[in-house]
Protein backbone atom coordinates (compact mmCIF):
# COMPACT_ATOMS: atom_id res chain seq x y z
CA UNK A 1 0.00 0.00 0.00
CA UNK A 2 2.55 2.16 0.81
CA UNK A 3 3.50 2.57 -3.45
CA UNK A 4 0.63 3.73 -3.75
CA UNK A 5 1.85 6.71 -2.16
CA UNK A 6 3.74 7.70 -4.75
CA UNK A 7 1.30 8.35 -6.80
CA UNK A 8 0.46 12.12 -5.58
CA UNK A 9 1.14 13.63 -2.40
CA UNK A 10 -2.40 14.13 -1.67
CA UNK A 11 -2.55 10.00 -1.15
CA UNK A 12 -1.61 9.68 2.56
CA UNK A 13 -0.95 6.20 4.40
CA UNK A 14 -1.37 5.71 8.03
CA UNK A 15 -0.73 2.65 9.07
CA UNK A 16 -2.07 1.46 12.37
CA UNK A 17 -1.46 -1.23 15.01
CA UNK A 18 -4.68 -3.34 15.82
CA UNK A 19 -3.47 -4.18 18.91
CA UNK A 20 -2.04 -1.61 20.36
CA UNK A 21 -4.06 1.45 18.62
CA UNK A 22 -8.02 -0.01 20.34
CA UNK A 23 -9.58 3.73 19.85
CA UNK A 24 -8.67 4.38 16.75
CA UNK A 25 -9.83 0.57 15.73
CA UNK A 26 -12.62 0.94 17.33
CA UNK A 27 -13.50 4.69 15.92
CA UNK A 28 -13.23 2.94 12.25
CA UNK A 29 -15.32 0.24 14.05
CA UNK A 30 -12.60 -2.20 12.14
CA UNK A 31 -13.62 -5.77 13.15
CA UNK A 32 -10.45 -7.56 12.30
CA UNK A 33 -7.11 -6.87 10.85
CA UNK A 34 -5.68 -6.48 7.89
CA UNK A 35 -8.30 -3.93 6.97
CA UNK A 36 -8.21 -0.84 5.21
CA UNK A 37 -9.87 2.33 5.68
CA UNK A 38 -10.05 4.43 2.45
CA UNK A 39 -11.26 7.99 3.36
CA UNK A 40 -11.24 11.86 2.42
CA UNK A 41 -10.99 14.35 5.12
CA UNK A 42 -13.66 12.03 6.66
CA UNK A 43 -14.89 8.71 7.01
CA UNK A 44 -16.78 8.01 3.77
CA UNK A 45 -17.65 4.05 5.09
CA UNK A 46 -15.32 2.47 2.63
CA UNK A 47 -13.54 -0.56 4.44
CA UNK A 48 -11.52 -3.56 2.72
CA UNK A 49 -10.33 -6.24 4.81
CA UNK A 50 -7.86 -8.74 3.88
CA UNK A 51 -4.79 -7.77 0.96
CA UNK A 52 -6.04 -6.43 -2.23
CA UNK A 53 -4.10 -8.66 -4.53
CA UNK A 54 -5.04 -9.26 -8.21
CA UNK A 55 -7.81 -7.89 -9.68
CA UNK A 56 -8.88 -6.34 -6.06
CA UNK A 57 -6.10 -4.01 -6.22
CA UNK A 58 -7.95 -1.81 -9.42
CA UNK A 59 -10.81 -1.89 -6.49
CA UNK A 60 -8.40 0.62 -4.54
CA UNK A 61 -7.40 2.34 -7.37
CA UNK A 62 -10.64 2.79 -8.32
CA UNK A 63 -11.60 4.32 -5.14
CA UNK A 64 -8.65 6.47 -4.53
CA UNK A 65 -9.57 8.33 -8.37
CA UNK A 66 -12.96 8.42 -6.72
CA UNK A 67 -12.18 9.87 -3.61
CA UNK A 68 -9.48 12.43 -5.53
CA UNK A 69 -11.89 14.01 -7.74
CA UNK A 70 -14.70 13.41 -5.16
CA UNK A 71 -17.18 12.85 -7.71
CA UNK A 72 -19.01 9.17 -8.50
CA UNK A 73 -20.26 8.51 -11.85
CA UNK A 74 -23.63 6.58 -11.67
CA UNK A 75 -26.61 7.41 -13.65
CA UNK A 76 -29.54 9.27 -12.76
CA UNK A 77 -31.99 6.44 -12.52
CA UNK A 78 -29.09 4.94 -10.15
CA UNK A 79 -29.56 8.34 -7.60
CA UNK A 80 -33.00 8.38 -7.77
CA UNK A 81 -32.59 4.73 -6.45
CA UNK A 82 -29.94 5.17 -3.87
CA UNK A 83 -31.65 8.41 -2.50
CA UNK A 84 -34.46 5.93 -1.21
CA UNK A 85 -31.96 4.74 1.46
CA UNK A 86 -32.85 6.89 4.42
CA UNK A 87 -31.35 4.15 7.19
CA UNK A 88 -28.08 2.79 7.70
CA UNK A 89 -27.21 0.25 5.43
CA UNK A 90 -24.30 -2.09 5.88
CA UNK A 91 -22.92 -3.98 2.07
CA UNK A 92 -20.65 -6.54 2.64
CA UNK A 93 -19.20 -8.13 -0.53
CA UNK A 94 -16.90 -11.09 -0.73
CA UNK A 95 -14.59 -11.20 -3.07
CA UNK A 96 -11.31 -13.53 -3.82
CA UNK A 97 -8.36 -12.38 -5.61
CA UNK A 98 -8.51 -14.12 -9.04
CA UNK A 99 -12.01 -13.48 -9.57
CA UNK A 100 -12.59 -10.89 -12.85
CA UNK A 101 -16.10 -10.02 -12.18
CA UNK A 102 -15.60 -9.28 -8.57
CA UNK A 103 -14.32 -5.61 -8.94
CA UNK A 104 -17.48 -4.76 -10.87
CA UNK A 105 -19.64 -5.57 -7.84
CA UNK A 106 -17.07 -3.67 -5.16
CA UNK A 107 -16.87 -0.67 -6.85
CA UNK A 108 -20.34 -0.47 -7.24
CA UNK A 109 -21.38 -0.65 -3.66
CA UNK A 110 -18.29 1.75 -2.95
CA UNK A 111 -19.75 4.33 -5.37
CA UNK A 112 -23.04 3.79 -3.30
CA UNK A 113 -21.35 4.06 -0.29
CA UNK A 114 -19.66 7.47 -1.02
CA UNK A 115 -23.35 8.81 -3.02
CA UNK A 116 -25.08 8.21 0.13
CA UNK A 117 -24.21 8.63 3.74
CA UNK A 118 -26.51 5.77 5.08
CA UNK A 119 -24.36 3.35 3.51
CA UNK A 120 -21.42 2.05 4.28
CA UNK A 121 -19.55 -1.00 2.25
CA UNK A 122 -16.62 -3.28 3.29
CA UNK A 123 -15.08 -5.95 0.60
CA UNK A 124 -13.77 -9.09 2.09
CA UNK A 125 -11.43 -10.93 0.54
CA UNK A 126 -12.88 -14.48 1.42
CA UNK A 127 -9.76 -16.91 1.18
CA UNK A 128 -8.84 -14.63 4.31
CA UNK A 129 -11.46 -14.84 6.09
CA UNK A 130 -12.91 -18.59 6.14
CA UNK A 131 -14.96 -18.33 9.22
CA UNK A 132 -16.28 -15.05 7.84
CA UNK A 133 -17.38 -16.75 4.76
CA UNK A 134 -19.19 -19.73 6.16
CA UNK A 135 -20.85 -17.62 8.29
CA UNK A 136 -22.26 -16.32 5.28
CA UNK A 137 -21.97 -19.45 3.49
CA UNK A 138 -20.20 -17.85 0.70
CA UNK A 139 -19.55 -20.33 -2.16
CA UNK A 140 -19.85 -18.29 -5.05
CA UNK A 141 -18.25 -14.48 -5.64
CA UNK A 142 -18.59 -11.84 -5.62
CA UNK A 143 -21.28 -12.35 -3.35
CA UNK A 144 -23.10 -9.10 -1.80
CA UNK A 145 -24.86 -9.45 1.63
CA UNK A 146 -27.30 -6.82 2.65
CA UNK A 147 -28.02 -6.06 6.42
CA UNK A 148 -26.45 -9.58 7.38
CA UNK A 149 -29.49 -10.72 5.98
CA UNK A 150 -30.77 -10.36 1.81
CA UNK A 151 -28.18 -11.51 -0.38
CA UNK A 152 -27.48 -12.35 -4.12
CA UNK A 153 -24.36 -13.15 -5.96
CA UNK A 154 -22.58 -11.54 -9.35
CA UNK A 155 -21.93 -8.84 -10.95
CA UNK A 156 -24.65 -6.55 -12.02
CA UNK A 157 -25.05 -3.00 -14.20
CA UNK A 158 -25.31 -0.15 -11.11
CA UNK A 159 -28.85 0.06 -11.51
CA UNK A 160 -29.95 -3.73 -11.07
CA UNK A 161 -27.65 -3.77 -7.90
CA UNK A 162 -29.55 -0.63 -6.41
CA UNK A 163 -33.00 -2.82 -7.15
CA UNK A 164 -31.14 -5.08 -5.06
CA UNK A 165 -30.09 -2.98 -2.56
CA UNK A 166 -34.03 -1.67 -1.83
CA UNK A 167 -34.85 -5.35 -2.01
CA UNK A 168 -32.91 -6.23 0.76
CA UNK A 169 -33.36 -2.74 2.66
CA UNK A 170 -37.06 -4.54 2.66
CA UNK B 1 7.64 3.03 -8.53
CA UNK B 2 4.75 1.17 -9.65
CA UNK B 3 3.20 2.26 -12.75
CA UNK B 4 -0.34 2.87 -11.90
CA UNK B 5 -2.22 4.33 -13.87
CA UNK B 6 -6.19 6.05 -12.63
CA UNK B 7 -9.29 4.41 -14.51
CA UNK B 8 -10.48 6.78 -17.28
CA UNK B 9 -13.62 8.64 -15.92
CA UNK B 10 -16.36 8.53 -17.82
CA UNK B 11 -17.82 11.72 -16.86
CA UNK B 12 -14.55 13.43 -19.01
CA UNK B 13 -16.61 12.51 -21.71
CA UNK B 14 -18.24 15.73 -23.14
CA UNK B 15 -20.73 15.43 -26.20
CA UNK B 16 -18.16 16.72 -28.10
CA UNK B 17 -15.60 14.10 -27.22
CA UNK B 18 -18.56 10.90 -27.94
CA UNK B 19 -17.83 10.67 -31.78
CA UNK B 20 -15.26 8.46 -32.69
CA UNK B 21 -14.10 6.65 -36.22
CA UNK B 22 -14.73 2.95 -34.58
CA UNK B 23 -16.47 2.18 -31.66
CA UNK B 24 -15.51 -1.71 -30.05
CA UNK B 25 -18.18 -3.43 -27.94
CA UNK B 26 -16.36 -5.66 -25.56
CA UNK B 27 -12.79 -5.47 -24.37
CA UNK B 28 -11.30 -9.09 -24.66
CA UNK B 29 -9.09 -10.59 -26.34
CA UNK B 30 -10.84 -9.59 -29.74
CA UNK B 31 -11.94 -6.01 -28.96
CA UNK B 32 -8.47 -5.23 -27.63
CA UNK B 33 -6.50 -6.78 -30.39
CA UNK B 34 -8.86 -4.72 -32.94
CA UNK B 35 -8.25 -1.54 -30.54
CA UNK B 36 -5.01 -1.83 -31.06
CA UNK B 37 -5.07 -1.84 -34.78
CA UNK B 38 -7.42 0.92 -35.53
CA UNK B 39 -5.47 2.45 -32.75
CA UNK B 40 -2.34 2.64 -34.88
CA UNK B 41 -4.07 2.91 -38.10
CA UNK B 42 -4.93 6.60 -36.49
CA UNK B 43 -8.61 5.80 -35.79
CA UNK B 44 -9.89 6.94 -33.11
CA UNK B 45 -11.10 4.63 -31.22
CA UNK B 46 -13.76 3.28 -28.35
CA UNK B 47 -13.71 0.57 -26.32
CA UNK B 48 -16.83 -0.07 -24.03
CA UNK B 49 -16.74 -3.23 -22.26
CA UNK B 50 -19.95 -3.61 -19.75
CA UNK B 51 -18.62 -6.37 -18.01
CA UNK B 52 -14.90 -7.59 -17.53
CA UNK B 53 -11.79 -6.13 -19.26
CA UNK B 54 -9.86 -9.61 -20.70
CA UNK B 55 -13.58 -11.37 -21.07
CA UNK B 56 -13.58 -15.25 -20.75
CA UNK B 57 -10.18 -15.34 -20.87
CA UNK B 58 -9.70 -13.03 -17.67
CA UNK B 59 -10.91 -16.09 -15.32
CA UNK B 60 -8.27 -18.55 -17.02
CA UNK B 61 -5.98 -19.12 -14.58
CA UNK B 62 -3.18 -20.74 -17.11
CA UNK B 63 -3.36 -20.31 -20.73
CA UNK B 64 -0.98 -22.71 -22.59
CA UNK B 65 -1.77 -22.78 -25.88
CA UNK B 66 -1.11 -18.88 -26.60
CA UNK B 67 1.81 -18.62 -28.84
CA UNK B 68 4.99 -16.83 -27.17
CA UNK B 69 4.55 -18.14 -23.97
CA UNK B 70 6.42 -21.52 -23.49
CA UNK B 71 5.62 -21.54 -19.97
CA UNK B 72 1.79 -20.63 -20.12
CA UNK B 73 0.30 -17.36 -19.15
CA UNK B 74 -2.35 -16.62 -16.81
CA UNK B 75 -5.65 -14.97 -18.41
CA UNK B 76 -5.18 -12.01 -16.03
CA UNK B 77 -1.35 -11.32 -17.26
CA UNK B 78 -2.56 -11.70 -21.11
CA UNK B 79 -5.54 -9.18 -21.37
CA UNK B 80 -3.74 -6.97 -19.06
CA UNK B 81 -1.41 -6.49 -21.23
CA UNK B 82 -3.37 -6.10 -24.00
CA UNK B 83 -5.38 -3.48 -22.38
CA UNK B 84 -2.27 -1.23 -21.73
CA UNK B 85 -0.86 -1.79 -25.47
CA UNK B 86 -4.15 -1.04 -27.02
CA UNK B 87 -4.21 2.49 -24.87
CA UNK B 88 -0.51 2.46 -25.24
CA UNK B 89 -2.05 3.70 -28.77
CA UNK B 90 -4.28 6.27 -27.87
CA UNK B 91 -7.50 4.00 -27.41
CA UNK B 92 -10.30 5.00 -25.06
CA UNK B 93 -11.48 2.05 -23.02
CA UNK B 94 -14.82 2.84 -20.52
CA UNK B 95 -16.84 0.17 -18.62
CA UNK B 96 -20.38 1.22 -19.20
CA UNK B 97 -23.63 -0.74 -19.84
CA UNK B 98 -24.75 -0.62 -22.77
CA UNK B 99 -28.57 -0.56 -23.69
CA UNK B 100 -29.46 -0.32 -27.24
CA UNK B 101 -27.47 0.25 -30.42
CA UNK B 102 -28.83 1.41 -33.88
CA UNK B 103 -26.23 -0.12 -36.93
CA UNK B 104 -27.86 1.63 -39.74
CA UNK B 105 -26.83 4.43 -41.78
CA UNK B 106 -23.43 5.99 -41.74
CA UNK B 107 -23.12 6.79 -38.32
CA UNK B 108 -23.85 3.95 -36.04
CA UNK B 109 -24.98 4.92 -32.43
CA UNK B 110 -24.68 3.71 -29.45
CA UNK B 111 -27.00 4.26 -25.92
CA UNK B 112 -25.05 3.49 -22.74
CA UNK B 113 -25.78 4.60 -18.98
CA UNK B 114 -23.17 7.03 -19.30
CA UNK B 115 -24.31 8.75 -22.46
CA UNK B 116 -25.02 7.96 -25.85
CA UNK B 117 -21.70 7.33 -28.83
CA UNK B 118 -21.46 7.26 -32.17
CA UNK B 119 -18.81 6.19 -34.57
CA UNK B 120 -18.42 5.50 -38.73
CA UNK B 121 -18.00 1.61 -37.95
CA UNK B 122 -18.69 -0.54 -34.88
CA UNK B 123 -16.74 -3.85 -34.31
CA UNK B 124 -18.67 -6.35 -32.37
CA UNK B 125 -16.81 -7.89 -30.11
CA UNK B 126 -19.13 -9.02 -27.14
CA UNK B 127 -18.16 -12.75 -26.75
CA UNK B 128 -20.08 -15.24 -25.20
CA UNK B 129 -21.15 -16.22 -21.43
CA UNK B 130 -21.48 -20.10 -20.11
CA UNK B 131 -24.07 -21.67 -21.25
CA UNK B 132 -26.67 -22.89 -18.56
CA UNK B 133 -27.83 -26.36 -18.47
CA UNK B 134 -31.09 -24.92 -17.51
CA UNK B 135 -31.71 -28.56 -15.41
CA UNK B 136 -33.62 -28.69 -12.01
CA UNK B 137 -31.69 -26.90 -8.94
CA UNK B 138 -29.42 -24.92 -11.03
CA UNK B 139 -30.58 -21.34 -10.94
CA UNK B 140 -31.96 -22.60 -6.97
CA UNK B 141 -28.20 -23.70 -5.75
CA UNK B 142 -26.22 -20.57 -7.92
CA UNK B 143 -23.98 -19.38 -5.28
CA UNK B 144 -25.03 -22.35 -3.23
CA UNK B 145 -22.39 -24.73 -4.91
CA UNK B 146 -22.78 -24.23 -8.61
CA UNK B 147 -20.77 -22.15 -10.15
CA UNK B 148 -19.37 -21.61 -13.99
CA UNK B 149 -16.06 -19.78 -12.07
CA UNK B 150 -13.24 -22.17 -11.02
CA UNK B 151 -10.74 -19.42 -10.32
CA UNK B 152 -13.12 -17.64 -8.80
CA UNK B 153 -14.42 -20.15 -6.35
CA UNK B 154 -12.29 -22.84 -6.40
CA UNK B 155 -11.14 -22.34 -2.68
CA UNK B 156 -14.81 -22.59 -1.00
CA UNK B 157 -14.77 -26.35 -2.07
CA UNK B 158 -11.24 -27.53 -0.78
CA UNK B 159 -11.46 -31.10 0.31
CA UNK B 160 -15.06 -31.61 -0.98
CA UNK B 161 -15.92 -33.84 -3.44
CA UNK B 162 -17.35 -32.38 -6.46
CA UNK B 163 -18.95 -32.60 -9.98
CA UNK B 164 -17.72 -30.80 -13.18
CA UNK B 165 -19.83 -30.79 -16.05
CA UNK B 166 -18.50 -30.98 -19.65
CA UNK B 167 -15.86 -33.00 -20.57
CA UNK B 168 -14.29 -30.42 -23.58
CA UNK B 169 -11.44 -28.03 -22.73
CA UNK B 170 -12.86 -25.71 -20.68
CA UNK B 171 -13.99 -28.36 -18.22
CA UNK B 172 -11.02 -30.68 -18.25
CA UNK B 173 -8.56 -27.85 -18.20
CA UNK B 174 -10.45 -26.27 -15.10
CA UNK B 175 -10.94 -29.91 -13.25
CA UNK B 176 -6.92 -30.05 -13.22
CA UNK B 177 -7.16 -26.40 -11.63
CA UNK B 178 -9.93 -27.56 -9.61
CA UNK B 179 -7.57 -30.56 -7.95
CA UNK B 180 -5.61 -28.46 -6.33
CA UNK B 181 -8.21 -28.11 -4.18
CA UNK B 182 -11.10 -30.64 -4.40
CA UNK B 183 -10.47 -34.06 -2.79
CA UNK B 184 -11.99 -35.99 -5.63
CA UNK B 185 -14.39 -35.22 -9.15
CA UNK B 186 -17.03 -37.01 -10.86
CA UNK B 187 -16.69 -35.51 -14.60
CA UNK B 188 -19.77 -35.92 -16.51
CA UNK B 189 -19.79 -35.61 -20.10
CA UNK B 190 -22.77 -36.18 -22.41
CA UNK B 191 -21.35 -37.80 -25.33
CA UNK B 192 -19.41 -40.96 -24.88
CA UNK B 193 -15.68 -39.56 -24.95
CA UNK B 194 -14.25 -36.37 -24.14
CA UNK B 195 -13.46 -33.51 -26.61
CA UNK B 196 -10.83 -31.78 -25.02
CA UNK B 197 -7.13 -31.21 -25.92
CA UNK B 198 -5.92 -34.54 -26.01
CA UNK B 199 -2.72 -33.42 -24.01
CA UNK B 200 -5.13 -32.37 -21.15
CA UNK B 201 -6.93 -35.95 -21.64
CA UNK B 202 -3.85 -37.32 -20.89
CA UNK B 203 -3.38 -34.87 -17.64
CA UNK B 204 -6.26 -36.02 -16.58
CA UNK B 205 -6.44 -39.11 -16.85
CA UNK B 206 -3.70 -39.64 -14.05
CA UNK B 207 -5.18 -38.47 -11.48
CA UNK B 208 -6.87 -41.80 -9.22
CA UNK B 209 -9.35 -39.13 -7.71
CA UNK B 210 -11.28 -38.34 -10.39
CA UNK B 211 -13.92 -40.37 -11.91
CA UNK B 212 -15.38 -40.24 -15.53
CA UNK B 213 -19.03 -40.66 -15.99
CA UNK B 214 -18.89 -40.53 -20.02
CA UNK B 215 -22.15 -40.95 -22.04
CA UNK B 216 -24.01 -39.74 -19.22
CA UNK B 217 -26.66 -36.74 -19.07
CA UNK B 218 -26.35 -34.31 -15.58
CA UNK B 219 -30.40 -34.32 -15.01
CA UNK B 220 -30.82 -32.55 -11.92
CA UNK B 221 -28.92 -31.05 -8.96
CA UNK B 222 -30.07 -31.78 -5.57
CA UNK B 223 -29.50 -30.28 -1.38
CA UNK B 224 -31.34 -28.95 0.57
CA UNK B 225 -29.89 -24.81 1.10
CA UNK B 226 -27.07 -26.37 -0.26
CA UNK B 227 -25.99 -28.81 -2.75
CA UNK B 228 -25.36 -32.33 -1.81
CA UNK B 229 -25.70 -34.13 -4.51
CA UNK B 230 -26.40 -34.57 -8.62
CA UNK B 231 -28.72 -36.89 -10.27
CA UNK B 232 -27.00 -38.63 -13.58
CA UNK B 233 -28.73 -40.89 -16.32
CA UNK B 234 -26.19 -43.24 -18.48
CA UNK B 235 -27.58 -42.93 -21.90
CA UNK B 236 -26.91 -46.39 -23.00
CA UNK B 237 -29.00 -48.47 -20.49
CA UNK B 238 -31.13 -45.57 -19.44
CA UNK B 239 -30.39 -46.11 -15.34
CA UNK B 240 -30.06 -42.78 -12.99
CA UNK B 241 -27.38 -42.63 -10.32
CA UNK B 242 -26.76 -40.32 -7.34
CA UNK B 243 -23.96 -38.86 -6.96
CA UNK B 244 -22.86 -36.97 -3.71
CA UNK B 245 -21.10 -33.90 -4.24
CA UNK B 246 -21.06 -30.33 -2.56
CA UNK B 247 -20.17 -28.65 -5.39
CA UNK B 248 -20.97 -28.61 -9.37
CA UNK B 249 -19.11 -26.86 -11.85
CA UNK B 250 -20.80 -26.58 -15.05
CA UNK B 251 -18.68 -25.89 -18.59
CA UNK B 252 -20.83 -27.11 -21.57
CA UNK B 253 -20.34 -24.54 -23.60
CA UNK B 254 -20.96 -20.88 -24.54
CA UNK B 255 -24.23 -18.84 -25.64
CA UNK B 256 -23.46 -15.52 -27.30
CA UNK B 257 -23.59 -12.23 -25.78
CA UNK B 258 -25.88 -10.93 -28.98
CA UNK B 259 -29.42 -10.34 -26.88
CA UNK B 260 -29.26 -6.15 -28.38
CA UNK B 261 -28.23 -6.65 -31.85
CA UNK B 262 -31.43 -9.20 -32.45
CA UNK B 263 -33.49 -8.39 -35.16
CA UNK B 264 -30.48 -5.68 -36.55
CA UNK B 265 -27.88 -8.15 -37.89
CA UNK B 266 -27.94 -11.74 -38.92
CA UNK B 267 -27.74 -14.20 -36.32
CA UNK B 268 -27.46 -17.80 -37.07
CA UNK B 269 -29.93 -20.60 -34.78
CA UNK B 270 -27.72 -20.59 -31.87
CA UNK B 271 -27.59 -16.99 -31.76
CA UNK B 272 -24.07 -16.11 -33.40
CA UNK B 273 -23.58 -13.65 -35.24
CA UNK B 274 -22.69 -14.82 -39.12
CA UNK B 275 -19.80 -12.73 -40.81
CA UNK B 276 -17.84 -12.85 -43.96
CA UNK B 277 -13.82 -13.91 -44.32
CA UNK B 278 -13.58 -10.22 -43.98
CA UNK B 279 -15.49 -10.62 -40.80
CA UNK B 280 -18.52 -8.08 -42.54
CA UNK B 281 -21.70 -8.53 -40.77
CA UNK B 282 -25.00 -8.49 -42.35
CA UNK B 283 -25.00 -4.55 -41.80
CA UNK B 284 -22.28 -1.97 -43.64
CA UNK B 285 -20.33 -0.77 -41.68
CA UNK B 286 -20.27 -3.48 -38.86
CA UNK B 287 -17.96 -6.30 -37.89
CA UNK B 288 -18.10 -9.09 -35.88
CA UNK B 289 -14.84 -10.50 -34.02
CA UNK B 290 -14.06 -13.11 -31.73
CA UNK B 291 -16.28 -15.62 -29.85
CA UNK B 292 -19.70 -13.67 -30.86
CA UNK B 293 -19.31 -14.88 -34.37
CA UNK B 294 -20.44 -17.99 -35.58
CA UNK B 295 -16.84 -20.03 -36.24
CA UNK B 296 -15.32 -23.28 -35.32
CA UNK B 297 -12.55 -22.53 -32.84
CA UNK B 298 -12.93 -20.11 -30.05
CA UNK B 299 -9.61 -19.61 -28.02
CA UNK B 300 -7.56 -16.50 -27.49
CA UNK B 301 -5.80 -17.25 -30.52
CA UNK B 302 -8.18 -17.32 -33.30
CA UNK B 303 -10.03 -14.11 -31.20
CA UNK B 304 -6.80 -11.97 -31.25
CA UNK B 305 -6.73 -12.99 -35.42
CA UNK B 306 -10.31 -11.86 -35.91
CA UNK B 307 -9.75 -8.80 -33.74
CA UNK B 308 -6.48 -7.59 -36.09
CA UNK B 309 -9.07 -8.72 -39.32
CA UNK B 310 -12.05 -6.77 -38.21
CA UNK B 311 -9.77 -3.72 -37.81
CA UNK B 312 -8.59 -3.79 -41.09
CA UNK B 313 -11.85 -4.47 -42.88
CA UNK B 314 -13.39 -1.10 -40.75
CA UNK B 315 -10.16 0.85 -41.81
CA UNK B 316 -10.96 -0.29 -45.22
CA UNK B 317 -14.36 0.80 -45.06
CA UNK B 318 -13.55 4.88 -43.68
CA UNK B 319 -11.86 5.06 -45.96
CA UNK B 320 -13.55 3.78 -48.99
CA UNK B 321 -16.76 5.96 -47.05
CA UNK B 322 -14.48 8.94 -46.99
CA UNK B 323 -13.20 8.27 -50.92
CA UNK B 324 -16.79 8.85 -51.80
CA UNK B 325 -18.03 11.83 -49.77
Amino acid sequence: MSELTDISDKVNLKVIDFEEEKETVKKYNIKFPPATVLQSDSDLGLRYYGIPGGYEFSTIINSIGMIGKNGVELSEETHRKLSLVKKKVEILVFVTPPCPHCPKAAVSAYKFAFANENIETSIIEANEFPDISREFSVMAVPKIVINKGFSFEGAYPDEIFADNLIKGIG
Amino acid sequence: MMDIQFPKDNADLKDKDKEFDVIILGAGPAGLTSAIYTSRSLLKTLIIETGVIGGEAASTELIENYPGFPEGVSGMDLTDGMKMQSEKFGAKIIMTYTKEVNLKGNRKVVKTDDGVFSAKAIIIATGSSPRNLNIPGEEVFKGRGVSYCATCDAPFFKDRDIGVIGAGSSGIQESLYLLKFTKSIKIVEFLPHMTAEKILQERIKKYENVEFFLNHTLKSINGKQMVESITVEDRKVGTDSVLPVSGVFIYVGLRPNTKIFMGSLKLNENGFIIADENLRTSESGVFAAGDVREKTLRQVATAVGDGAVAAFSAKEYIEGKSSTD
